[in-house]
């Protein structure tokens, strides 16, 4: 009886919609500067309705210019990370694929790394960051298909991806080393350590555009990522176009991993671990797997922010 | 080839080369022995043994150039760091060290380069790699650090006996000229109570954000000039914060070094980026439009170098512009360029180095 086990999803994942409320609103009243939990809220109320205020003005700049861009940046790049390392985990058949497997992150830290060396403002290196994701991925890609048709498909991308992470991680090196130590060279070393210290209003809200279309476009592909996980020779049995299929789940995947590295740097672990975890709870079917990952990815990553 | 012959060889490929390394470290040890040497004691407490005459200078600490220039052996510096790409001030008041190889980065040294300059001793700040390198080397290296101005003294001081009776005589005059300055400026300060001091926070680097607390000498010139330190709850230099702590904190007075600030087309430090930005506009020093932008001259003045004479001066007048009309910058600067570096310093030139301005 399918329609037991649909439910039973549904109130996992409205769980999961609790939970991540629960902590958006509890990352809200943690960081250096004192708002008193109560404060929060009623500064929060008074969004909607008029409350006269009695908090200093000061409370407001950090509660809505300090911690809300950071609270969705933290939440959008989680999502983006868990939704686009469980549809690769799947897709490569491979539990201990991540999303930067093909050399996204190699290739954005790249594209910060000159943005900063050339003094370019902070909109200019998560763009360069972003667009130089996806090159990498974009010759990776072009690499695998390059090998041609024979062998398997699945590791020529792994092997390509791995060759293109090392290439552009080199760069990055070289980078480093010509520039000058007294500020690039700190200002590059710490977007290298990853942090969401420095999402800004703006940044986080033009981030969100590739980011929430990437997650659209992978949840419409769910039940494919189920076919093409029982392996290419199945999939292609029961009628799916394996090659264009992976070639949009990369798009999506690139589209997102690159926007959420070019706000918060190298995070790692999100990706790698959060599916996992997600299978745990609502098992391997794609059409939960997908959206749990993505709710799961965005607390995590919250409660990253709260340290 | 069998297993033993190939491990018969490398046997005494190996016991040739240990040879040659043998041979190598004699040789070097029996030049050294033949100048004369003096002992002296550093920052680190380490007793040094020296060449009693210096002629090649290595000097991987930023800040200890300009000393050394101040001393009188500016031509002597043969080997250096990367100090702001050859732009600052400091190339103008002594050109000899375009001559200098870079050899040195902030946290390492390429040590062939270092040793086929053949410096006589090499300066460098305390707890660096490179110390420990340059030991294995063989080269005399004196390790020199302060945190505050007695520090700053003693620092100077022992540069003065390692060069030689000029420099320690004028590093003797400038601790003079300095303890007149500090003593004039504490005359006024010393009454002013904490609770009314502005509290101050120094930015070294906007992004990332990092400011400078205790135990520094920019807590220490805060405090001669009649502020306080914002970050008393942080101790160093260079320390990261978070936008948030700097609201807990609310400075009273901002004080930004001149290399945190892009420059603008007509060289100005564009001190607007911190007084438009939407987050610090809650801030008491962005509120009161106190926000300054740290003069830079042969080094930067808030930090480790001759010029904190002129920095007390500078920060005493900006927090304070009514108790200290009769201090005029300009003057003072002029005056400390020709006296302690030795260059005729133009109005213009002056002007530029007070706003942060890099030469023309």
């Amino acid at each position: 009886m399918t329609w037991i086990r649909y439910s039973e999803d549904i109130v996992k994942l409205i769980a999961l919609l609790i939970v991540l409320l629960a902590v958006f609103f509890i990352s809200f009243m943690v960081g250096r500067y004192p708002i008193a939990p109560n404060t929060v809220l009623e500064i929060l109320t008074a969004k909607i309705m008029h409350i006269t205020p009695f908090w200093t003005p000061n409370m407001e700049i950090v509660m809505f210019q300090i911690r809300l861009p950071r609270i969705i940046a933290a939440m959008l790049v989680g999502a983006a990370l868990s939704a686009a390392g469980a549809a690769y985990q799947g897709m490569f058949r491979n539990p201990m694929v991540s999303p930067d497997i093909l050399g996204v992150t190699a290739g954005a830290s790249f594209g910060a790394a000159i943005a900063i060396l050339l003094s370019w403002p902070a909109f200019g290196i998560q763009l360069s960051a972003y667009i130089f994701g996806l090159i990498a991925v974009l010759l990776t890609y072009g690499i695998a298909t390059w090998l041609g048709k024979r062998g398997d498909m699945v590791l020529r991308m792994i092997l390509s991806g791995i060759i293109m992470g090392m290439l552009f991680t080199s760069f990055v090196s070289l980078t480093k080393f010509v520039a000058d130590p007294e500020n690039t060279l700190p200002a590059i070393t710490y977007w290298l350590l990853g942090s969401l210290a420095s999402a800004s209003g703006e940044s986080v809200y033009i981030t969100a555009i590739p980011i929430l279309l990437g997650l659209m476009l992978l949840q419409a592909l769910r039940w494919n990522l189920n076919v093409i996980s029982f392996g290419d020779e199945e999939a292609k049995a029961l009628g799916v176009n394996t090659g264009r299929l992976r070639f949009f789940v990369i798009l999506a995947a690139t589209l997102i991993t690159s926007a959420a590295v070019s706000i918060s740097g190298i995070i790692g672990m999100v990706g790698l671990v959060v599916p996992h975890l997600s299978r745990i709870i609502v098992g391997p079917n794609y059409k939960i797997l997908l959206p749990a990952s993505a709710v799961m990815g965005a607390s995590s990553k919250l409660e990253d922010r709260m340290k | 080839m069998s297993y033993k012959s190939v491990y018969r060889k490398s046997f005494i490929f190996a016991t040739l080369l240990l040879l040659i390394l043998a041979l190598a470290g004699c040789g070097g040890k029996q030049v050294a022995r033949d100048q004369e040497k003096v002992v002296i004691t550093d920052s680190a407490k380490v007793e040094i043994e020296i060449p009693a005459k210096i002629e090649r200078i290595a000097d991987s600490w930023p800040a200890h150039n300009e000393v050394l220039t101040m001393l009188g052996a500016g031509d002597k510096i043969k080997a250096t760091v990367d100090i702001k790409g050859g732009k600052s001030w400091l190339y103008i008041v002594n050109p000899a060290i375009k001559d200098a190889q870079i050899v040195f980065t902030p946290n390492d040294v390429n040590i062939e380069e270092l040793m086929k300059i053949k410096p006589d001793i090499v300066f460098t700040s305390i707890n660096n790699v490179v110390a420990s390198k340059l030991k294995e080397a063989g080269i005399p290296v004196v390790q020199l650090f302060f945190t505050d101005f007695a520090g700053l003294k003693d620092c100077f001081r022992t540069t003065g006996t390692i060069l030689g009776p000029a420099a320690k005589a004028k590093a003797d005059a400038y601790i003079a000229y300095l303890d007149e300055k500090i003593a004039k400026i504490k005359v006024v300060t010393d009454q002013i109570p904490q609770e009314q001091r502005p509290k101050v926070l120094h930015i070294n680097s906007w992004d990332p954000l990092l400011i400078d607390g205790t135990t520094t000498i920019i807590d220490n010139w805060i405090e001669i000039a009649g502020g306080r330190n914002a970050a008393v709850d942080v101790k160093g230099n260079m320390k990261s914060v978070t936008m948030e702590k700097v609201m807990v904190w609310n400075p009273d007075v901002i004080i930004v070094s001149s290399n945190a600030l892009p420059i603008e087309a007509d060289g100005t430090r564009n001190i607007q980026m911190i007084m438009d930005n939407p987050v610090w506009q809650g801030i008491k020093a962005i509120q009161n439009k106190k926000v300054y932008a740290n003069p830079d001259g042969a080094f930067l003045w808030d930090r480790y170098g001759a010029e904190e004479v002129l920095q007390i001066q500078w920060a005493a007048k900006t927090l304070y512009p009514e108790q200290f009309q009769d201090i005029d910058i300009v003057k003072e600067t002029r005056y400390f360029y020709k006296t302690f570096m030795n260059y005729d310093l133009s109005e213009a030139e002056a002007n530029r180095i007070i706003s942060g301005k890099n030469p023309e």
